[in-house]
C-alpha cells in the first residue's frame, strides 16, 4: 500500500514538474521577442531526459508534456503528443544505434534531429487534419518560415549547450562515457 | 534486441492511437478542463511578468529615438487639437439630433475581460504574433466570430476557436482574420480588412472614387454579426493602385502592438 502511495505521489510530482515546464514554454518563452520565442525549450528538455535518465522517463515526459500542450492548442487531436512520441522514437533509435558516447556533440546532434523531426511531424499532422476540413492550415513556406525555424534551431542549440555544461558541472552522471552496445 | 525495439514501437503506436481516440471522442475533456484550471493562473502570472519585463527592456532600448518621436508627436497633437474641436462641434449637433429623434444614448457593449495566457500558433513562423490564447472560453459565453478589443477600444482580432475555459483569437494581421470595415466619416466606402502575411493589414476593393488617404482611420462597419460598428481597426498607411485600375488597395497599420497585450475584452452581442 505504501509502495502504491509512493508511486502515485511520484507520478503526481512528475506531473506538476512537467506542467510547470509547459507553463514556462507557453507563457515565458512565447512572450519573448522574436527570435527568442522560437526556442523549443520542451524538445531540449525531453532529449535531455532521454540522454541522462533513459527512454522510459523520456516517454512519460513527452506524454505528459504533449498532453498539456494539446490542452492549450487547437485542434485537440493529440497532434503535439503524437509528434513528441514520434520524435522520441526517432532520437532514441539514433542514440542506441549510431551514437557511441554521451558528449556535447551527441547531445547537440540529438537536439537538432529532435527539433527538425518535431517540426516536420507537427506540420504534416496539421496539414493532414486541415485536409479533413474544419481547420485552416496557417502556414506558408516562405522565407519567414525558414528563417524562424533556423533561428529557433540555433537558439535551441545554445540553450542545450548551457544546460549540458550546467549539468556536467553539478553532476558526474553526465560525464562522457561509451554506450554499451545493445544496452538501454 | 530487434524484438525488444519492435515491442517498443508497438507501445508507441498503441499510445498514439489511444490518444487520438480519447481526444476525438472528448473522453479527456474533464481532465483537460481541470488541468487548464490548475495551470491558467500560473500562465497568466508568467505571461504578464514576461511581457512587462520585455516592454521595460524595449522602452530602455528605444530611448535614443525619443527626441524624434517627441517631435512627431507634437506635430500629431496639433493636428488632433484641431480635429477634436471639429468633432466636438459635431458631437454637440449629434446629441441635439438624437434627443429630438428620441434615440437611446450611446450603446453600451457587454464584454468579457480576459487575460492573455500565451501567443503564437502551433505553426506560427512570423516575426509578429498572429494569434493569442485567452483564459476565457465557451463557459463564459464566448463563441467563434466575436470581436476582441485591446486597450482604448481598438480591435485586435476575432475569436476563431473555443474550449471550455480558453479561446483562440486570430489577430488582425493574420491572413485568416477578415473584418467588415469602413473608412471613418465615409459611410459609402466599405470593404474587408484582412491580414497580409502576418505583417500588416490590407483593405481591398476600395473604389477609385472613394475619398481615402494615408492617415484615415479604418473602423468596423457593423455588417458582421457579433462585431459592432465604429470600433477602430487601424490607420491607412499607404494607398496602392494606378489611376486606371477599377479598385485600389489600402495598406492599414494597427495602432496597437499585439505583442504588448496582457488583458483583452471580448465583445458580446
Amino acid at each position: 500500500m505504501n509502495k502504491l502511495n509512493n508511486f502515485f505521489l511520484q507520478i503526481f510530482f512528475y506531473f506538476l514538474f512537467f506542467a510547470t515546464l509547459v507553463a514556462v514554454h507557453l507563457a515565458v518563452i512565447k512572450a519573448l521577442p522574436y527570435p527568442f520565442n522560437k526556442i523549443n525549450f520542451l524538445i531540449i528538455f525531453i532529449i535531455f531526459i532521454l540522454f541522462v535518465f533513459g527512454k522510459r522517463l523520456a516517454m512519460f515526459a513527452s506524454l505528459i508534456i504533449g498532453l498539456i500542450l494539446d490542452f492549450y492548442y487547437f485542434p485537440s487531436l493529440g497532434i503535439n503528443t503524437v509528434s513528441l512520441l514520434l520524435t522520441l522514437l526517432l532520437t532514441n533509435f539514433l542514440l542506441v544505434n549510431f551514437l557511441t558516447d554521451k558528449s556535447l556533440y551527441s547531445f547537440l546532434a540529438l537536439t537538432s534531429t529532435a527539433y527538425f523531426s518535431f517540426i516536420a511531424s507537427l506540420h504534416i499532422f496539421y496539414y493532414v487534419v486541415s485536409l479533413g476540413g474544419g481547420l485552416e492550415a496557417n502556414f506558408v513556406f516562405n522565407r519567414y518560415f525558414f528563417n524562424s525555424k533556423i533561428y529557433g534551431w540555433l537558439f535551441s542549440l545554445i540553450i542545450a549547450t548551457i544546460i549540458f555544461y550546467i549539468f556536467n558541472y553539478i553532476n558526474k552522471r553526465y560525464k562522457p562515457f561509451f554506450l554499451i552496445k545493445g544496452g538501454r | 534486441m530487434i524484438n525488444k525495439n519492435k515491442n517498443y514501437i508497438w507501445v508507441y503506436v498503441a499510445v498514439a492511437g489511444l490518444l487520438i481516440f480519447l481526444f476525438l471522442f472528448k473522453i479527456l475533456s474533464p481532465f483537460e478542463k481541470a488541468t487548464r484550471q490548475l495551470i491558467n493562473p500560473v500562465l497568466k502570472t508568467f505571461y504578464s511578468a514576461t511581457t512587462k519585463l520585455r516592454m521595460k527592456y524595449e522602452e530602455r532600448a528605444s530611448k535614443e529615438d525619443l527626441a524624434s518621436q517627441i517631435e512627431n508627436l507634437i506635430e500629431e497633437r496639433n493636428g488632433l487639437i484641431e480635429e477634436k474641436a471639429r468633432w466636438q462641434a459635431l458631437e454637440e449637433e449629434n446629441g441635439v439630433l438624437r434627443e429630438q429623434l428620441g434615440f437611446l444614448t450611446k450603446k453600451k457593449y457587454h464584454y468579457v475581460v480576459s487575460n492573455v495566457v500565451s501567443r503564437g500558433d502551433l505553426t506560427d513562423s512570423n516575426r509578429i504574433s498572429e494569434s493569442i490564447i485567452i483564459d476565457k472560453g465557451s463557459h463564459d459565453g464566448i463563441y467563434n466570430g466575436l470581436g476582441v478589443i485591446g486597450g482604448n477600444g481598438i480591435v485586435i482580432g476575432k475569436v476563431v476557436e473555443t474550449k471550455d475555459n480558453i479561446a483562440k483569437v486570430y489577430l488582425t494581421n493574420n491572413s485568416h482574420c477578415k473584418l467588415a470595415a469602413t473608412i471613418l466619416g465615409d459611410n459609402k466606402t466599405s470593404g474587408v480588412v484582412e491580414g497580409e502575411l502576418g505583417l500588416t493589414m490590407k483593405m481591398g476593393f476600395v473604389p477609385q472614387t472613394a475619398d481615402i488617404k494615408a492617415g484615415d482611420l479604418i473602423v468596423t462597419s457593423g455588417l458582421e454579426e457579433g462585431i459592432p460598428r465604429g470600433l477602430v481597426i487601424g490607420k491607412v498607411a499607404e494607398i496602392k493602385g494606378e489611376s486606371n485600375d477599377p479598385w485600389r488597395l489600402a495598406i492599414v497599420e494597427t495602432l496597437i502592438d499585439p505583442d504588448d497585450l496582457t488583458i483583452v475584452s471580448v465583445i458580446l452581442p
